[in-house]
């Protein structure tokens, strides 16, 4: 079954984010079903944005070296 | 396995007036419906809409109707509208519910992709905005583009929280500065000193207030309460001298009458109360003696005017004596008051560590009773203590005050720098956490849309790459091409086409093609899409897209049709241009892996119907075996199945034929102009199809034999003719055979196609490479 235009986009956004490790792994899942819906909504986008740099911040903190 | 439509049935549905079932040869890619206009075309092409899509079809693109009740067939009603489509052992239909196509059957639906000429027009002919619209369900990314919405929304709604904690740290910073300047701008800026005078403790300042405040409180009650007492005895101490003078008025009046005439007042003026008050009595209560009310009241009355200087001085010393004794309670009252509020000062100002307190230096051994608390409050001792205590105090009551209003200056003044320094530090922290969440949802963004932009840039590159493809394998050596569709920057919902024509690059192809081209471009468009989005489900479904085309334009449409049938599950194309039609009936085209349908003349009573195409070898084939043969019939096939297959010769050989203004060849011309060498050359090889001749067959003699009897088509096929009559039935039974052999010989058992191919580059072969055809060039 060929992706329809949303799914492609979708996807290629997800990959694209994960690359970049600009959102957490462990949002992506949600992530990328939501932008296929079209669900997500700006409080769900800053939510994200927010767990990510929460993340990030834990790792650092973790393993400030 | 994708699944292919086997068969499309079709009730009450536009101009099925009547039921209409169409069979589809699964076996085949492709189905050419041919209809003149008014045959049923779009009626069906709109019920594979209908049952695939949910879709109205053709109707939602004409303003004048409404497709809810126009879709139904003039004499159905709308409960009646059914449309099924079965294949793979699947059925799918589809009815008009009151909201509109209801459809069920198993997921996923067959996908129909269906292009209109309408359809067309608007993909090469309108605005970018409805060039847009017409290709959206290819490239438009509705979801992702409604939470790319939300992200911005986000953003905006972040970058408003981070301009605001901004703002608010500016303005603590401004005040901040202008109380540093009231200070006098000590130290190194004003944060630095807004931060050592936040870090200082103001303990021993709030506890001096603290102090302060409840002194200067208690003070002021001790002074209110010792101000009323003080007064309440003063007023006692006054009325007691009044009464001193009153008793001292009463002896005075005594004496100028006798001795007990006190007393006497007393009794006379109790007993004309009592009269006054009982005025029947006969009896005097003290003697019981009888009496006269009236007369002994008077008489009373008498006596106590003699009296009266003693009865009014003994009047007013009672009401003095009634005064003292409330002056003396109020004083006590006041008292009760006042002595514990100097109790509470007096503890308060023991524990103090005021300087303004320890200036006092009280000696509170000299007040051991007043804190005594076991020593009643009414102790006289206590009282004077507590009296001597307030007039000790008194004299610190301004400078205590003065104290306690600097206090709370100062802990105001580091209340206020401390709020601002928590504000700088806590609206820059919010800030700067705010300013990390803007830029990172910024980044976010930036992917979201450069891969949203790529991702449909990319869709339309690609397919723009696939048009320009097909484009020039249509229209090769004209100059033409350069298709490329794209996006406007920055421009949502807008789609941009441009092409080449002659030496121009990036023109509007609709301003300088013809219409044919642009025709042919259009559905190149679409097929790219198509093609793009194909999931090998996709049913492609052209309806009436060509108008006309001419003959070379026509050959490598067909070619490039069926080329991209291969990719698609199933290619279904209606048309009226009949020379398509007739392409297939005379082998011009693959007709093994088509499927030929025509509609037959429409009307209210039999609705929609239909029959399959004869080739015309097959119409031959049926006349000749038909008895009684029907010798014009079969003459006449002949020759033209004849000038079909010999005219293909012709132009594959390039053979010498007169110039016509028009190319109306006879068949004796087509059949001459075929050379002796040609002919002795001429050669049918049948392959494996992996390249290995399995037969082959000389075809000079076969044509020879032709040559012979092309005189039977005008003698018995077309003209009135005496000697024609002479021809006997199986003559004219012999050329319609030599004629079939000819057909079975040159047409392909495998794609049904002649061969016209030249790829090899030493024969020619026809589409599934099955069938050759030597030489490759005319020896003459």
């Amino acid at each position: 079954m060929t992706q329809s235009p949303d799914q492609k986009v979708a996807e290629t956004i997800t990959a694209s984010l994960r690359g970049k490790k600009l959102v957490a792994e462990s949002r992506l899942s949600d992530l990328t079903k939501k932008l296929l819906a079209g669900s997500l909504t700006s409080a769900d986008w800053r939510r994200i944005a927010e767990a990510s740099l929460d993340e990030e911040r834990k790792a650092t903190d973790a393993n400030p070296h | 396995m994708p699944t292919r439509i086997e068969q499309l049935t079709v009730m009450g549905f536009r101009g099925a007036t009547c039921p209409v079932s169409i069979d589809f040869d699964k076996g085949k890619h492709a189905t050419i419906i041919f209809g003149e206009n008014g045959t049923g075309k779009s009626t069906i092409v709109d019920a594979l809409d209908f049952v695939c899509n949910g879709q109205y079809g053709s109707l939602t693109e004409l303003s004048s109707t409404k497709p809810k009740s126009h879709v139904v067939a003039l004499t159905s009603k709308a409960k009646d509208l059914k449309v099924c489509i079965t294949g793979g052992g699947q059925t799918w239909s589809a009815t008009l519910g009151t909201s509109g196509p209801q459809t069920s059957g198993s997921k996923p639906r067959p996908s129909a992709k269906i292009l209109r000429r309408s359809q067309l027009l608007k993909v090469l002919n309108a605005e970018p905005r409805d060039r847009y619209k017409a290709l959206q369900e290819f490239i438009a990314v509705p979801n992702v583009q409604t939470c790319e919405d939300q992200l911005r929304e986000a953003i905006k709604s972040v970058k408003n929280e981070l301009d605001e904690a901004a703002r608010a740290k500016a303005q603590a910073q401004v005040t901040l500065e202008r109380l540093w300047k009231d200070e006098g701008a000590r130290g190194k800026n004003a944060e630095t000193w807004g931060r050592a005078q936040a870090a200082t403790s103001i303990d021993q300042l709030k506890t001096q207030w603290q102090d302060a405040k409840e002194i200067v409180k208690n003070l002021e009650d001790c002074l209110t309460a010792f101000d009323s007492f003080e007064a309440a005895e003063n007023a006692a101490t006054s009325t007691k001298e009044k009464l001193t003078g009153a008793e001292d008025a009463v002896q005075v009046a005594e004496r100028g009458v006798s001795a007990d005439s006190g007393k006497l007042v007393d009794v006379l003026t109790d007993a004309k109360v009592f009269l006054e008050s009982k005025p029947t009595t006969t009896a005097c209560p003290v003697c019981e003696q009888p009496i006269k009310p009236d007369g002994l009241t008077k008489r009373i009355g008498e006596r106590l005017a003699q009296l009266n200087d003693l009865v009014k001085a003994k009047a007013e010393a009672d009401k003095i004596r009634t005064q003292l004794a409330n002056d003396e309670a109020v004083s006590i009252s006041e008292r009760q008051k006042s002595v514990p509020v100097a109790v509470t000062l007096a503890e308060l100002l023991r524990k103090s560590t005021l300087s303004e307190v320890a200036a006092l230096q009280i000696s509170w051994a000299s007040f051991s009773r007043l804190l005594d608390p076991a020593i009643a409050i009414a102790d006289p001792q206590k009282v004077s203590e507590a009296k001597a205590l307030r007039q000790i105090v008194v004299p610190c009551q301004t400078p205590i005050t003065t104290k306690r209003d600097i206090l709370d200056t100062q802990i105001k003044q580091y209340n206020a720098i401390k709020g601002h320094v928590d504000t700088i530090d806590e609206k820059g922290q919010a800030a700067a956490d705010l300013d990390r969440l803007h830029k990172r949802l910024i980044s976010i963004h930036e992917v979201v849309e450069t891969q949203r932009k790529a991702q449909i840039g990319g869709v339309l590159d690609a397919v723009s790459q696939t048009v320009e493809s097909m484009y020039t394998r249509l229209h090769p050596g004209e100059d033409l091409g350069g298709i490329r569709l794209y996006l406007k920057p920055n421009v949502i919902g807008s789609l941009e086409f441009e092409a080449k024509f002659q030496k121009e690059q990036s023109v509007p192809p609709q301003a300088y093609y013809s219409e044919s081209h642009l025709d042919t471009l259009g559905v190149c468009v679409f097929l790219a899409l198509a093609q793009f989005f194909n999931d090998g489900n996709t049913i492609v479904v052209l309806d009436d897209v060509i108008t006309s085309v001419d003959e070379a334009h026509m050959e490598r449409f067909i070619q490039l049709l069926h080329d991209e049938a291969d990719k698609f599950n199933q290619l279904i194309i209606t048309t009226h241009y009949r020379p398509w039609r007739d392409r297939y009936k005379f082998a011009r085209g693959p007709t093994a892996n088509v499927q030929l349908i025509e509609l037959l003349h429409w009307s209210m009573p039999r609705g929609v119907r239909h029959t399959r195409t004869k080739l015309s070898v097959e119409e031959l084939r049926d006349h000749a075996d038909a008895e009684p043969m029907d010798r014009q019939i079969v003459a006449s096939k002949s020759g033209i199945l004849l000038e079909s297959l010999l005219d293909h010769l012709a132009l594959l050989f390039h053979c010498k034929l007169p110039r016509q203004a028009e190319p109306n060849y006879m068949l004796g011309d087509l059949v001459d102009c075929i050379g002796k060498k040609l002919r002795a050359a001429l050669k049918i090889e049948q392959t494996d199809g992996n390249g290995s001749v399995v037969s082959e067959f000389p075809l000079s003699q076969l044509i020879g034999e032709i040559g012979g009897t092309t005189w039977i088509r005008n003698q018995v096929g077309c003209h009135w003719n005496p000697s024609g009559m002479n021809v006997g039935d199986g003559e004219v039974e012999q050329l319609a055979q030599r004629t079939i052999g000819l057909a079975e010989c040159l047409v392909c058992e495998g794609c049904g196609e002649l061969p016209r191919r030249d790829d090899s580059g030493s024969h020619w072969e026809c589409r599934c490479r099955k069938l050759r055809l030597h030489p490759f060039a005319n020896p003459d």
